[in-house]
């Protein structure tokens, strides 16, 4: 009975920090960004030798076998090093697909999930908001005509795991007649959104139990609940470096007692989301019963938690923090991106409140 | 990462349950006060309290274990039966014995610390030092083999009913500020003390003044050495701060404020069926469960020798702000029994909004005593965040 981390998780996250700061140093994500990229193939290839693009797959299918905890912690990485890849979008899809109960639909997908050599994206949300597998309305039968929205990456991808009416999936091929992404201004360019118009599709079931996409809804709230405190975590330390090391009034302004006290409000706002968002994602590998209630009260915590953090932190920046060319922008808008996408915190604030057993 | 309740998490449960219908409530007629004291011996024996403390000590010394502890919680909740003895002599100064006493102070206080029969009040607070603590002027001077005590403290919590105190007094007024103070034990019944209630702003009056005039206490009864006082009053401080309290405190207020708003009535309704209280209820929990997952986390990776980071510097605040959010919830669904409040009643007297009226106000304690938030928040900036000194 412990609440650690094991060797191999603590190695993992290590080894990821390490390729994220030599590939997302500053200079990196503002070219990305300014570019307006669709994917850093380089830094893809990089993390899929590593075998980030399948740490949820099977090992039969060439992944790494690990859990949503394991997703969480890689995905805390991401968030803090604001790494514009498609991770989030393909590990989701490829949890969805590793519940197919058909082993040949496994097996056709999966392993080129798991080494990279395929992109993967969810596509769940619909207009108005309608996230969670029930508000689904798009009807699938042995082809799809409707619009999804805000696929990640989507333009980067070459599958796509659909949403369909009843919490049914399908899986899509992005490159296949009928099918139209509608590239979007996203707000966060590390994560470029996509809306997929769908005219007469052909698409494959998968033949997943009935509660799969509410779980692979779930583990995509505790996995955002993670970048959120990674992006979280980095918008505090940001703000404290910069403290540190800028002078007004002839002495460093972390000397201030306002801005000290502030610095300190928000360590205590963003340390304690840590444990919240470990547990978020435990519960989706350990504890059934509160997976919905965990993960959808971490989503709404953690997501809230960083959209305000990454204003103060920007705030203690004064005018640079408000230039295209300092950093604090691109966490600002990755906390954007975490609090809506997937439904935002007053949704899941809600949706928690209904599993509480209030 | 293993939170499962195994088996023989399972069989936990259902012997801590099978022991409290045997034992809670009691039976026999007796005193209450002598019952309680029975059931903690008990419970004690049984490894339910005291888990951290040695069993010379009186303790039950139990490997760290959270599930078991709160197993135990949330069992003795339910039948509502007593656990440690709430007293600043249990949360602070047994800590501080084990760190820093001696063999013969551990053995003649610990015990009965913990049975309850020693019942301590805590004199740090001065009138003109509070959360600068170590401008206090209350000095002890050694005359033979007695400390002889002048001076007067303030906020002290239940000294009117203590029969001993914890004090810092200064003992070398030429030394520096922290350097010149020591930490005392002494008797509170005898001439040289006297004791005055403060009514606060509850009613009730819990805190006291407290007097000495040429008070005495044997040499011996020194925690450290004469000057050492600064370092071990922190030892204390280390202690309070520990998380499963914290913890324990807000699941217990938050299960109650849930309650609340099944009985409560919100826009014409169950308050419980109002979105917006339901969401606000959500938005509290929030912060609870993140509590006791980085509570968890930190007591799992202390227990490994691992360092948890800046969690433990946050605690205090952390909850405070906890208690500041649930009472301004509570206030909500008092609607107007917030304007009223019979002050003199009884705690068993009180109807259903009271305890939200009351601990609106009691609940603030938390962001005052023990190191005002703005100093926890001067504490956390410094030496978890480094940023430079004012
Ligand atoms: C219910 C209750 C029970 C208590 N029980 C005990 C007890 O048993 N034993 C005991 O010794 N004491 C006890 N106390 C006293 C408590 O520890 C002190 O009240 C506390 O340390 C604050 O000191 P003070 O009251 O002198 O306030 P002050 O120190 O005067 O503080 C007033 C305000 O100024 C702020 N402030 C002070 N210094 C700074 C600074 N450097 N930077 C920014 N802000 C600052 C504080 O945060 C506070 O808001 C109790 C208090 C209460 C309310």
């Amino acid at each position: 009975m412990n609440f650690l981390l094991s060797e191999e998780q603590k190695a993992m996250q290590e080894a990821l920090a390490r390729v994220l700061a030599d590939r997302c140093d500053s200079r990196s994500l503002h070219a990305f960004i300014d570019a307006k990229g669709d994917l850093d193939t380089e830094l893809w290839r990089l993390l899929a030798d590593q075998g980030m693009a399948g740490i949820g797959v099977a090992e039969a299918h060439g992944g790494l076998g690990l859990g949503v905890v394991d997703l969480a912690l890689a995905s805390e990485m991401l968030g803090r090093a604001a790494a514009p890849v498609p991770l989030h979008g393909h590990w989701l899809a490829a949890h969805a697909i590793g519940q197919s109960t058909d082993a040949a639909q496994k097996a056709r997908w999966l392993p080129d999930l798991a080494s990279g050599r395929k992109i993967a994206t969810i596509a769940f949300a619909e207009d108005g908001a309608r996230w969670t597998p029930d508000a689904w309305t798009l009807e699938g039968g042995k082809s799809l005509s409707g619009v999804k929205r805000f696929a990640p990456c989507a333009a980067s991808a070459d599958i796509a795991v659909v949403g369909l009416k009843g919490g049914e999936l399908a899986v899509v091929d992005l490159h296949g007649e009928g099918v139209r992404i509608e590239a979007l201004a996203g707000i966060d360019r590390t994560r470029p959104m996509g809306d997929l118009h769908f005219d007469n599709v052909a698409c494959e079931r998968l033949a997943a139990p009935a509660d799969a996409a509410e779980k692979t809804f779930n583990a995509g709230l505790a996995i955002i609940a993670a970048d959120a405190f990674g992006g979280a975590s980095r918008c505090l330390d940001m703000a404290v470096e910069y403290a540190k090391v800028r002078e007004q009034f002839g002495r460093k302004i972390g000397g201030f007692q306002a801005l000290r006290h502030q610095l300190a409000n928000l360590a205590n706002e963003v340390e304690p989301c840590r444990g919240m968002y470990w547990f978020g994602a435990y519960a989706q590998d350990s504890d059934p019963a509160q997976a919905t209630h965990a993960a959808s009260l971490a989503k709404a915590h953690v997501g809230q938690r960083y959209l305000e953090a990454a204003r103060s932190a920007l705030e203690y920046h004064g005018g640079i923090g408000f230039t295209w060319e300092y950093d604090s922008h691109i966490w600002l808008k990755r906390a954007m991106l975490d609090q809506s996408w997937l439904g935002n915190a007053d949704a899941h604030y809600l949706r928690a409140a209904d599993h509480a057993g209030w | 990462m293993d939170l499962s309740y195994g088996p023989q998490y399972g069989a936990y449960r259902a012997e801590v349950a099978a022991f409290l219908a045997a034992s809670w409530p009691p039976r026999d007629g007796a005193d209450r006060d002598a019952q309680i004291t029975e059931f903690r011996r008990l419970a004690t024996e049984r490894g339910y309290l005291y888990r951290g403390i040695p069993k010379q000590y009186g303790g039950s010394e139990q490997p760290a274990d959270l599930l078991r502890a709160r197993i135990i919680g949330e069992e003795f909740a339910r039948v509502h039966a007593p656990r440690e003895v709430i007293n600043v002599g249990v949360g602070n100064l047994v800590g501080t014995l084990l760190e820093c006493g001696t063999e013969w102070q551990k053995e003649m206080f610990i015990p009965k610390t913990l049975s309850g029969e020693y019942y301590w009040a805590q004199g740090y607070s001065e009138p003109g030092a509070g959360s600068d603590l170590a401008s206090l002027r209350t000095r002890a001077e050694r005359v033979g083999d007695k400390w002889v005590i002048n001076g007067q403290k303030i906020w002290s919590s239940f000294a009117y009913m203590a029969k001993y105190m914890f004090v810092l007094v200064r003992t070398d007024p030429q030394a520096p500020k922290h350097k010149g103070i020591s930490y005392l034990l002494l008797d509170l019944q005898q001439p040289g003390v006297k004791i005055r209630r403060i009514k606060q702003i509850t009613g009730q009056s819990e805190f006291c003044e407290v007097f000495f005039d040429n008070a005495e206490t044997p040499t011996d009864w020194i925690v450290g050495k004469p000057g050492e006082g600064w370092k071990v009053s922190t030892v204390t401080l280390k202690h309070e701060r520990s998380s499963g309290r914290g913890v324990d405190w807000a699941s217990a207020h938050f299960a109650w404020l849930v309650e609340f708003a099944k009985r409560a009535q919100y826009d014409g309704r169950p308050a419980i069926e109002s979105p917006e209280i339901r969401r606000q209820l959500a938005v509290i929990q929030g912060h609870v469960e993140s509590m006791r997952y980085s509570g968890y986390r930190q007591t799992s990776m202390e227990a490994a020798g691992e360092n948890p980071g800046i969690f433990r510097s946050l605690m205090k605040l952390y909850g405070s702000d906890i208690a500041q959010k649930m009472a301004l919830l509570g206030a909500r669904l008092a609607g107007d029994d917030l304007m009223l409040l019979d002050l003199d009643s009884t705690r068993e007297s009180r109807r259903g909004s009271d305890r939200w009226v009351q601990l609106f106000m009691s609940s603030m304690v938390l962001a005052i005593a023990g190191g005002a938030s703005n100093i926890q928040r001067n504490i956390i900036a410094e030496r978890s965040l480094g940023l430079p000194r004012e």
